[in-house]
């Protein structure tokens, strides 16, 4: 590989010969920066990182569990000859995928005159059949594709594998570069290393391109599986630069034969989708998952050509390891030219030579150290290496193998050079690969005619895309070589790589994306998902907030000098906290017996860190972290670090046996000014867009529901209302200030209900919930014209109109038996108006987002 | 002898649906000993897009979306098939089981090559020891290939009840082949599992068998069912039927719908509803001579 061998292979540690110019330079800086001020910068990247979010959930399925993105503070500097070389390799294996691909779905002439072994498609689970002449054309481009490689300790570079149906990596990669430009701004900015953002504009262009609408602007959506994906932040962050729709599965949907988004506004078609999904889970209707993802008669709307799916549907047969053997002979026959970068020597055991050399070598694992895997990357058949199974494993394995040997390709794995990482102070050395990201843009295929052995002649696409290859790559670390080829979860971590050009890099950027406010231009564009989500989690916010500022009250008492039986309240605050179901009724009134300290402590402590009661503050704080997930991408990074702040100081919450009211006074007091710090972030930093309204009715109808149910408690209580019920109430309520401000008298339950129920100054009571939920609705996306009101605004209006002609005296008139009936009236009517308008808004707003299901089948 | 055909399939659903996706594999194709003389296929409510094409397999497939709100969905295909019934072949004449074996893994003419696509594990039917094994005392060194695939037929046949409430869709063709339990299409699968697993290429097949009543009762409407067989290859000669449910060689009462790896590629109705709520789902099948 004549031109590619990079110049620094024999880099040391200590950095006393570095045999290239880049190391030199970089190690000299570092040296210059010193240790310590560079573990200065690193904090502050860690912080950054930490701050955006990057993370890598590998172990998605553990409760909330991410693994914090891994980012080392030295780059990893290519030669501008070494990325010349690599540029050229990718772009060719770009073009040779996308012609292996074309022919498989549509003449399959490479099976029929045995360039390829049938197997290859007939015993491959990744060929779908269904996706067979699903597209017209005579030639198509693979859209996103990434090369895995490494360097081998002799110089050489190696191709590892190629994803080709939604590769990860490129987001991670372009944070990584935002994060050490940070670190090396002087450095970075010497003005020689190649910047990533045209590629990401090339990449743009290209899914433009891609609509065969050939619209002026086409809608674009990337496809989520949603916060539960291991790259999920990469999705965010990717879609958001980008400026295209991050949309689930369940907001899209298809009607006659096109995909449409769902959104407040009604129905929009979409006529690009960047797929972060497999193949196999994009069609439930086609391919016989019962998944819940996916989008039911997708393959149909490409079928139509009415929307195009970036890359191509079927696209996973390319990352099949049993392909990897052909592709030199495969790159002559299509393209004409060489194979510029050679694979991991890898056998495909359908071959009976390939086989007759394992069964050889298999056992000598010493000279000859294999992997064994599936020839079809199906994920049932295990990666075994054989260095670490015995002989009569191997015997075993043999055994297995000889029964489908079509199933199995053997790799001999090679000793990827190291490159020097920042750890703990110093430099050691870790084994590396590097993932690199190609897009193709515009493409006239050319037809080669090809003959066998001079007899017949058939055509073959040799399409002559125009490649761009990002110049940069996402550097993945691991201690061991055997990781690469075992098992990605083992990665250590991750490097920026510098690509150096031989002139100065002219200075483009695409990060005015992010100074740009993200929602969407017409508001009614959000999607009813992204609405539900914003509505509940105002919901859970408020809901949170409540029932710890009812905590706090009753610790507040606890951990008084007075004994509880003479605290004249208390009963008050248990029925309150047995009515928003925090604890069990039982424990709030006990009957005939006095209050015991013990029980209550314990139950208090369960009521705020319970994992299994499903009121507790635990459950709640998780479930707004849950669902601040869903809408990571519309949170600022505040908002967001606000949350897991929450998250962390329950999680981590234990208390003091000896001490365990006053150190749960001490969170509770902590959490309400944590949350109060969010809730102001979302009056002062959110923009007034239709999310904003979604949450703010979410909060201003569980902020009413809570008055009222406040408000009916109270008159629940035997005989009219004491003074130190009611000045409890205003505690809990947040308004003992306004009240004294407003009536410098003893606590009297006229003045309380009117400032807690009737005004619409005080935004804890429901009036200003009513009066705020009219303005609301009043701005929703409509389908009828101005001069009739939808339902929702009939019920705000009349909820509002009965609270405004309400005379105090009247509603106050007093039975003898000490109730109030038409303030009880009044409280019901009010709390069904609001149930009715949740309901109706969840009706005309949300209902779109039910997902589409299977129906069932059986054999007749 | 001439067949009309006609299977409704009709889900009625607790809840509006407001959204139905389908993908039908109803219309009869046409085979060496069958003619498909008309087709149609009807659907109530009638659907805002149909459209029909053949797939990987040269099978006709129908797909539908109804737009419209319903409670009821009822998908009628009515077909009539012509069949002329090929000379049966003599088994002791046809060729030994392994000949053919090697024949479709040189694949060197085109037919081989195309039955060889049918030798290797489906979503629904895995290659495995345990049924080759179970089948290997049969295909003895040199035995004729169709003799070898009757005796086998015979076995299932013999060893096997046919037990409409041991098995659905989703039950494993493991755990019919242990249960020695199953329908149709599980005695189907699990010929196919024993013939792929000694490397012996085979198709499943979907469609009707056309039933006469005792003699001295009249036959009653919808009492037919779909059933599903399977296909042998034998190179130079083709494919030939042979169906485990009955132990005979299919002639002139077995109708062909459609052929696949298993019943996943030619699943006769499929489909994803929007809302909907629990549905219930009744099949008529009439196949009467004409």
């Amino acid at each position: 590989m004549e031109d590619g061998i990079t110049p620094f292979i024999n880099f040391t540690p200590d950095a006393k010969d570095p045999s290239s110019e880049h190391w030199q330079t970089l190690i000299s800086y570092l040296n210059n920066i010193g240790s310590k001020e560079l573990d200065r910068r690193w904090k502050k990247a860690v912080q950054i990182m930490h701050e955006h979010g990057v993370a890598y959930n590998i172990f998605s399925d553990k409760k909330g569990e991410e693994r914090p993105w891994q980012l080392d503070p030295i780059p990893f500097p290519i030669t501008a000859k070494t990325w010349s070389y690599l540029e050229k390799g990718v772009a060719q294996r770009t073009r040779l995928l996308s012609a292996i691909y074309t022919d498989i779905y549509g003449a399959q002439n490479l099976i029929r005159n045995n360039y390829l072994p049938p197997e290859f498609i007939f015993a491959n689970p990744r060929f779908l059949r269904q996706c067979h002449n699903l597209y017209s054309e005579t030639s198509l481009k693979l859209h996103l594709h990434s090369t895995d490689m490494c360097r081998s300790s002799d110089g050489e570079w190696r191709v590892i594998s190629d994803r080709t149906q939604s590769p990860s990596g490129a987001g991670y990669a372009l944070e990584n570069r935002i994060i050490l430009s940070r670190i090396l701004p002087r450095m970075f900015h010497s003005g020689k290393v190649l910047r990533l953002a045209p590629f990401f504009k090339t990449f743009t262009h290209s899914l433009m391109e891609l609509s065969r609408l050939a619209k002026r602007e086409p809608k674009i959506v990337m496809l989520s599986s949603g916060p539960s994906s291991p790259t999920y932040f990469e999705h965010v962050f990717l879609s958001r630069y980008l400026g295209i729709t991050l949309v689930e599965s369940s907001d899209l949907t298809v009607r006659n034969d096109s995909v449409l988004i769902k959104t407040l506004g009604g129905l929009h078609p979409v006529d690009v989708i960047l797929r972060r999904i497999d193949d196999m889970f994009c069609d439930p209707l086609i391919f016989n998952t019962a998944s819940a993802i996916g989008v039911p008669a997708l393959t149909q709307s490409i079928r139509a050509k009415n929307v195009d799916l970036c890359n191509p549907l079927g696209s996973g047969v390319l990352e099949t390891p049993a392909l990897i053997p052909f592709l030199p002979k495969l790159c002559r026959l299509l393209l004409d030219e060489n194979l510029l970068i050679e694979d991991t020597q890898t056998l495909w055991l359908g071959n009976i030579d390939a086989l007759k050399q394992v069964t050889a070598e298999i056992h000598n694992t010493e000279q000859n150290p294999m992997v064994i895997s599936s020839a079809f990357a199906t994920p049932n058949v295990p990666v075994i290496d054989t260095r670490a199974i015995t002989h009569e494993e191997i015997d075993i394995l043999i055994n297995k193998i000889q029964a489908t040997p079509y199933n199995y390709v053997a790799k001999y794995p090679i000793a990827p050079s190291t490159l020097p990482v920042w750890s703990g102070g110093k430099l050691d050395l870790h084994c590396s690969t590097i993932r690199m990201f190609s897009t193709a843009t515009s493409s006239s295929t050319v037809r080669a005619y090809v003959s066998i052995n001079g007899i017949s002649a058939f055509p073959l696409p040799t399409p002559q895309d125009k490649i761009s290859v990002m110049p940069g790559a996402l550097t993945l670390l691991s201690h061991t070589p055997e990781a690469f080829l075992v098992n990605i979860k083992e990665m250590q971590g991750s490097k920026d790589t510098w690509c150096f050009s031989n002139e100065v890099v002219e200075y483009k950027s695409m990060m005015h994306r992010f100074t740009e406010s993200i929602e969407i231009h017409r508001s009614s564009d959000l999607s009813s998902r992204v609405a539900d989500n914003m509505l509940w989690l105002g919901r859970y916010v408020e809901r949170t907030e409540g029932m710890l500022r009812v905590i706090r009250a009753v610790l507040n008492r606890l951990n008084s000098e007075t004994r509880l039986d003479m605290i004249g309240e208390f009963p008050f605050l248990m029925r309150i906290m047995a009515n928003i179901d925090i604890i069990p009724p039982a424990i709030s009134e006990p009957v005939d017996a006095p209050y015991s300290m013990r029980i209550l402590e314990a139950e208090i402590i369960k009521s705020m860190l319970s994992d299994e009661h499903v009121g507790s503050i635990k459950n709640a704080i998780q479930n707004l972290k849950r669902i601040a997930t869903s809408v990571r991408d519309r949170l600022s990074n505040d908002s967001w670090q606000i949350i897991r702040r929450m998250e962390n100081d329950i999680t981590n919450f234990a208390p003091h046996q000896r001490n365990q009211i006053s150190d749960a006074q001490e969170l509770i007091n902590e959490l309400i000014l944590t949350m109060s710090a969010f809730t102001g972030l979302m009056v002062e930093s959110m923009t007034r867009s239709m999310g904003w309204r979604f949450m703010e009715m979410g909060r201003r109808i569980e902020r009413a529901d809570y008055m009222l149910t406040m408000l009916q408690t109270l008159l629940s209580l035997n005989g009219k209302p004491k003074g130190h019920d009611l000045e409890a109430l205003l505690e809990v309520a947040d308004s003992t200030i306004t009240y004294h401000t407003r009536y410098r008298t003893t606590f009297q339950i006229e003045p309380v209900v009117d400032l807690l129920l009737l005004d619409e100054l005080n935004p804890r009571a429901v009036g200003f919930q009513m009066a705020s939920l009219f303005d609301h609705v009043e701005t929703l996306p409509r389908n009828t014209p101005r001069p009739f009101r939808t339902k929702e605004e009939k019920i705000t209006l009349d909820l509002t109109t009965h609270l405004r002609l309400t005379d105090i005296k009247e509603l106050m008139e007093i039975n003898r038996d000490g109730t109030i009936p038409k303030l009880n009236n009044l409280i019901e009517l009010i709390k069904n108006g609001v149930q009715q308008l949740a309901n109706q808004i969840t009706q005309h707003y949300l209902s779109r987002i039910e997902t589409e299901k299977q129906l069932r089948n059986f054999f007749e | 002898m001439k067949y009309k055909i006609s299977h409704t399939t009709r889900y009625q659903y607790s809840d509006d649906t407001s959204l139905s996706h389908n993908e039908l594999f109803l219309t009869p194709r046409d085979t060496q000993s069958q003619q498909c003389i008309q087709s149609s296929i009807q659907l109530f409510p009638s659907p805002s897009s149909i459209s029909s094409r053949l797939d990987y397999f040269g099978n006709s497939v129908t797909t539908t979306t109804i737009q419209s709100p319903h409670k009821v969905l009822e998908i009628s295909a009515v077909s009539q098939v012509n069949i002329t019934p090929l000379i049966p072949l003599i088994p002791e004449l046809t060729p030994p089981w392994e000949e053919v074996r090697n024949s479709v893994w040189n694949h060197i003419t085109y037919d081989d090559l195309d039955a060889f696509q049918f030798l290797f594990a489906s979503q629904m039917i895995p290659v495995d020891q345990r049924f080759g094994s179970w089948a290997l005392d049969i295909f003895l060194p040199g035995t004729p290939i169709l003799q070898a695939v009757m005796l086998l037929t015979n076995r299932i046949f013999t060893e096997f009840q046919y037990d409409p409430s041991a098995t659905a869709t989703s039950t494993p063709i493991e755990t019919a082949f242990e249960i020695r339990r199953g329908v149709c299409q599980d005695f189907a699968h699990i010929e196919i599992a024993c013939l792929r697993s000694l490397g012996l290429p085979a198709r499943y097949v979907s469609g009707y068998l056309h039933t006469l009543p005792p003699p001295d009762k009249p036959k009653l409407i919808g009492a037919d069912a779909s059933h599903a067989w399977l296909s042998i290859y034998i190179p130079n000669i083709g494919w030939v039927d042979i169906d485990p449910t009955n132990n005979v060689i299919p002639s002139d009462q077995h109708l062909t719908l459609a052929w696949g790896r298993d019943y996943s590629d030619v699943t006769p109705v499929k489909g994803t509803i929007l809302g909907g709520g629990t549905h219930q789902l009744t099949v008529a099948v009439d196949v009467n001579q004409i």
